[in-house]
């Protein structure tokens, strides 16, 4: 008999056992648990209440037309603190035409059992021993919908930064083309205005226009840099370049600043790095020129010094380890650990003292993470700093030295060039340009003038404005490359002319039919490398 | 009541038949039952139904039952007086219906039903998760009875019909607020106790005991077959007398029923297994199934049964495994009713059946009985 029992009972648990806690999915979970427990068991109902709603089941076999009795149910979880029938079993009740049975779930509630005919001893003896298993898988399933709650609110959370970084790249690229447009006017007319008659008071204060400008132009900069390293959209541009050519001068430069202020700024470049290698030059130069405009900045007697060494050699690569030490004011040791996050400077007053965004170290240090590599810093209060970074550089064959440079003016004489260009500043200063350079051109104020005037004649090249009124550059674009097809006139280089720089507007901007891109403020040396690349390649 | 049997292939009489009967109803409802071996046209027999405005439900089935007669040919129309309101679920062979909100979307939840005619394509895949929603829906407090439809030759067509037509991998169910009494019984017997199923996919038993099914059902088999081989070749011969009976927890037995063995040596079931059934090897003896069939009918007709219906979804496979005693069961329902009551029906592809006191089950390989 005992043996009988046992089988039974090891069958049955074995049976339903194998169909608890299949699922981390409550909903799926529970059905297939209730659904065996009752075929197995040969029930006409079962559910699970938890303590709180003692209304609604958390899941329930039928769904239809079934309704326990809150009185028992209510019953049933008084029982769950008291001394107990059986270990799990709450209540038993006997109804008109079938048996309601209600077994603990430990942490979640109870289960209730409806049957036609009441449980024996074994049958009972297995769904105490089961509760436990359910009541786990019930709580596993709980924890389970917690993290993926947690989850959801976290992508939710995300996709709201996201946004939010989109929001202020557009800000910022918006901000930056109000700030280029006006700026490019006054970089573009001290150009101009040095190139006339001055007296040495218009000069200096030409100087000084300057400065300022460069300095206006240099926040804009370090803000559009810093915007595009935090939002992961910044890209190194690696060619071939020689350490010495294009860090040697960028250095130089500092040279008479540091003389101002009596301070002397020694280099020192390994003569072995006379290597080509693969990296972004103006990335690179960009980070030097700051840590070295950074020391002088921050050292008042004393010395600056650059230290560019070989560090290790081998067929293909160089390591390379690059130094800028000053006398200065030094770090403090509760700022150092700061030094290299977003507008921070050691301290309140130093930026009050010595100026600047405190973008300048931030950017820097991304850079030299972006070049592999990591950017250090010791320091001394009122000894000065030293800044380190090492960098593993594959070996080229540099294709056209000093090309960067030196650069001569081809002849455009009698070339014509169309100019869409809504800005009156703007248009003055193509206008300036290109008379030095005996060009015809014809200006249009918007895209619709400009593609009135493309139609009418042909042009060698067209400056094209992205914004502007009427019709915007890249719609007028548009219509003039229709117009190019339904047509027997070839191909005119159209070059877009934009105060936007973010990253990815030049890629943007020549995916849409651009042949190029120039960005505001407009240099000279830009344009005319432009007017010849593509004047050249038109013919 | 009011029928119309007929064992001639007629398709035209068929059509007669069943205007008249529809005319002369007021009333109540249609029960149609088609033999498969009729092979009419499914297009024809559609426009025939879809024209019914009576409510109709009925299926093509491998024989159909009138009297103590069961026949391979023919029709057999009942005109009822039982109000219904016909549903048709399709999808039947589609993994991704949720039966659940199907049915629940189909049927109003403010419409009263106590009792279910549920007649499904008996080759479809998922007969026992819609029969599992059905039971997760409405309970044990709702009657049900019914069967599959299809053909013997185990090849799927449209086999199931109602007012909107013929479908295949469907189920039609007649809802009706009345409550009708059903039994259900089988009479196989145990010879082999003790093992689990565990590995399965739907209706494809894969191991038991965790080795192959067909070997493990080979060995079991073995002595009862006097020395006779059991191959893939003959295996339904051999199989339809061994069914295997899924253990339920009062002792009886949902039987399921192995029609085939394929390449790999596993069993094709009618009807859906999960991994963990407790199972044992049945065997059956026609003068206890013939007696099973007996004792359901006189618990049926134990309450005074003012019905004049008998309403029988037997088993093919019981007709094919007693041969010339399959009327021997007829007769013995027949003997527990009296003249006043018909008995109709088919011989099904699986059973449906609970009679509200307890799960709600696909059965193969057994006797349902209700009264309309």
């Amino acid at each position: 008999m005992n043996m009988i029992r046992l089988e039974k009972q090891t069958s049955l648990l074995y049976e339903i056992a194998m169909s608890i806690g299949n699922s981390t999915n409550l909903d799926i979970s529970m059905k297939e648990s209730l659904t065996t427990l009752l075929r197995k068991l040969d029930g006409i109902g079962i559910g699970v209440f938890d303590e709180i709603n003692t209304d609604t089941p958390i899941a329930q076999i039928p769904k239809r037309g079934q309704k326990i009795s809150n009185e028992f149910l209510l019953q049933a979880l008084q029982n769950k603190d008291r001394s107990q029938l059986r270990e799990h079993l709450l209540l038993e009740q006997k109804m008109t035409d079938e048996y309601l049975y209600f077994f603990n779930l430990p942490k979640t509630g109870v289960l209730f059992f409806r049957r036609r005919r009441s449980f024996d001893d074994v049958t009972l003896k297995v769904l105490d021993r089961l509760c436990d298993k359910l009541d786990q898988s019930i709580q596993a399933c709980f924890a389970t919908e917690k993290l993926y709650k947690k989850e959801r609110d976290l992508q939710n959370s995300l996709f709201e930064l996201k946004k939010a970084q989109e929001v202020k790249d557009k800000f910022l690229a918006t901000v930056a083309h109000e700030l280029r447009t006006p700026l490019n006017g006054v970089v573009g007319f001290i150009e101009q205005l040095a190139d006339t008659d001055l007296d040495e008071t218009q000069k200096h204060y030409l100087e000084v226009i300057n400065h300022s400008s460069d300095s206006l132009m240099g926040i804009i900069n370090d803000t559009l840099d810093f915007s595009k390293i935090d939002s992961g959209k910044l890209e190194l541009d690696l060619h071939s370049m020689n350490l010495r050519e294009v860090l040697e001068p960028a250095i130089e430069i500092f040279k008479c600043k540091a003389s101002e202020k009596d301070i002397l700024l020694i280099t020192e470049i390994d003569d072995r790095l006379h290597q080509g290698v693969l990296c972004d030059s103006l990335r690179l130069k960009q980070v030097v020129s700051n840590l070295v405009s950074n020391a002088i900045k921050f050292t008042e007697t004393g010395k600056v010094e650059v230290a560019i060494k070989l560090v290790e050699e081998s067929d293909s690569e160089l390591r390379v380890s690059f130094e800028v030490s000053d006398t200065g004011i030094g770090i403090p040791s509760s700022s150092i650990d700061n030094i290299f996050d977003p507008f921070s400077q050691a301290e309140r007053a130093t930026a009050r003292r010595f100026g600047g965004t405190g973008l300048g170290l931030a950017i820097s240090y991304q850079l030299v993470q972006k070049l592999g590599s990591e950017l250090t810093v010791q320091s001394a209060l009122n000894e000065g700093s030293v800044f380190r970074f090492e960098i593993q550089l594959a070996k080229t064959k540099i294709s056209s030295p000093n090309g960067e440079n030196h650069f001569e003016v081809a002849d455009f004489s009698g070339k014509s060039i169309l100019v869409a260009e809504d800005n009156l500043v703007n248009q003055m200063l193509v206008k300036a340009i290109l008379k030095s350079i005996q060009v015809d051109f014809t200006i249009a104020d918007n895209g619709a003038e400009a593609c009135v005037e493309f139609e009418k004649s042909e042009f060698d090249l067209v400056l094209m404005d992205i914004n502007m009124p009427v019709m915007d550059g890249l719609e007028a674009l548009a219509k003039m490359r229709e117009f190019e097809a339904h047509s027997t006139r070839s191909k005119t280089p159209i070059v877009a002319l934009t105060a936007n720089a973010l990253v990815g507007d030049r890629e943007r901007y020549i995916a849409n039919g651009m042949d190029d891109c120039l960005s505001k403020p407009l240099k000279k040396l830009e344009l005319f490398r432009i007017l010849e690349q593509q004047i050249k390649l038109a013919k | 009541m009011k029928t119309s049997f007929n064992e001639q292939n007629d398709f035209l009489s068929f059509k007669q038949d069943l205007a008249k009967l529809a005319d002369s109803s007021e009333s109540g409802c249609l029960m149609v039952f088609i033999c498969d071996d009729n092979d009419w046209d499914p297009d024809q027999m559609s426009a025939v139904f879809t024209s019914i405005e009576v409510p109709l439900i009925g299926g093509i089935f491998p024989q159909i039952v009138f009297g103590v007669k069961h026949s391979s040919t023919g029709y057999l129309i009942v005109q009822s007086d039982l109000e219904i309101q016909p549903v048709v679920i399709k999808g039947l062979d589609d993994d991704s219906v949720n039966f659940e909100s199907l049915v629940d979307e189909a049927i109003d939840p403010e419409l009263q039903v106590a009792s279910m005619m549920v007649l499904v394509d008996g080759l479809s895949t998922r007969i026992s998760s819609f029969v599992d929603s059905l039971f997760a829906l409405f309970g044990a407090d709702v009657r049900y009875i019914g069967g599959g439809a299809g053909s013997l030759s185990f090849e799927q067509s449209p086999c199931v019909f109602s007012n909107e037509g013929l479908f295949q991998g469907a189920a039609v169910i007649g809802l009706t607020s009345s409550s009708l009494p059903v039994e259900v019984g089988h009479g196989w017997e145990p010879i082999d106790k003790g093992h689990f199923v565990t590995r399965v996919e739907k209706n494809v038993v894969k191991e038991i005991d965790y080795k192959n099914a067909f070997e493990v059902y080979q060995a079991i088999l073995a002595p009862y077959l006097n020395g006779k081989s059991f191959a893939p070749e003959n295996f339904f011969e051999i199989a339809q007398s061994f069914p295997l009976g899924i253990k339920k927890i009062d002792g009886d037995y949902v039987v399921r029923d192995p029609i085939s063995v394929n390449e790999e040596g596993h069993l094709i079931c009618v009807g859906e297994m999960q991994e963990g059934d407790h199972i044992d090897i049945l065997q059956g003896k026609a003068d206890k199934l013939i007696s099973s069939s007996s004792s359901i009918a006189e618990k049926l007709f134990r309450a005074p049964q003012p019905s004049a219906g008998v309403f029988v979804m037997d088993c093919i496979s019981r007709a094919l495994f007693l041969e010339d005693q399959f009327e021997a069961e007829l007769s013995a329902i027949a003997d527990q009713a009296n003249q006043e009551h018909c008995i109709f029906g088919a011989l099904v592809l699986g059973e449906i059946a609970n009679s509200g006191s307890g799960y709600l089950e696909f059965y193969n390989k057994t006797t349902v009985i209700s009264l309309l």
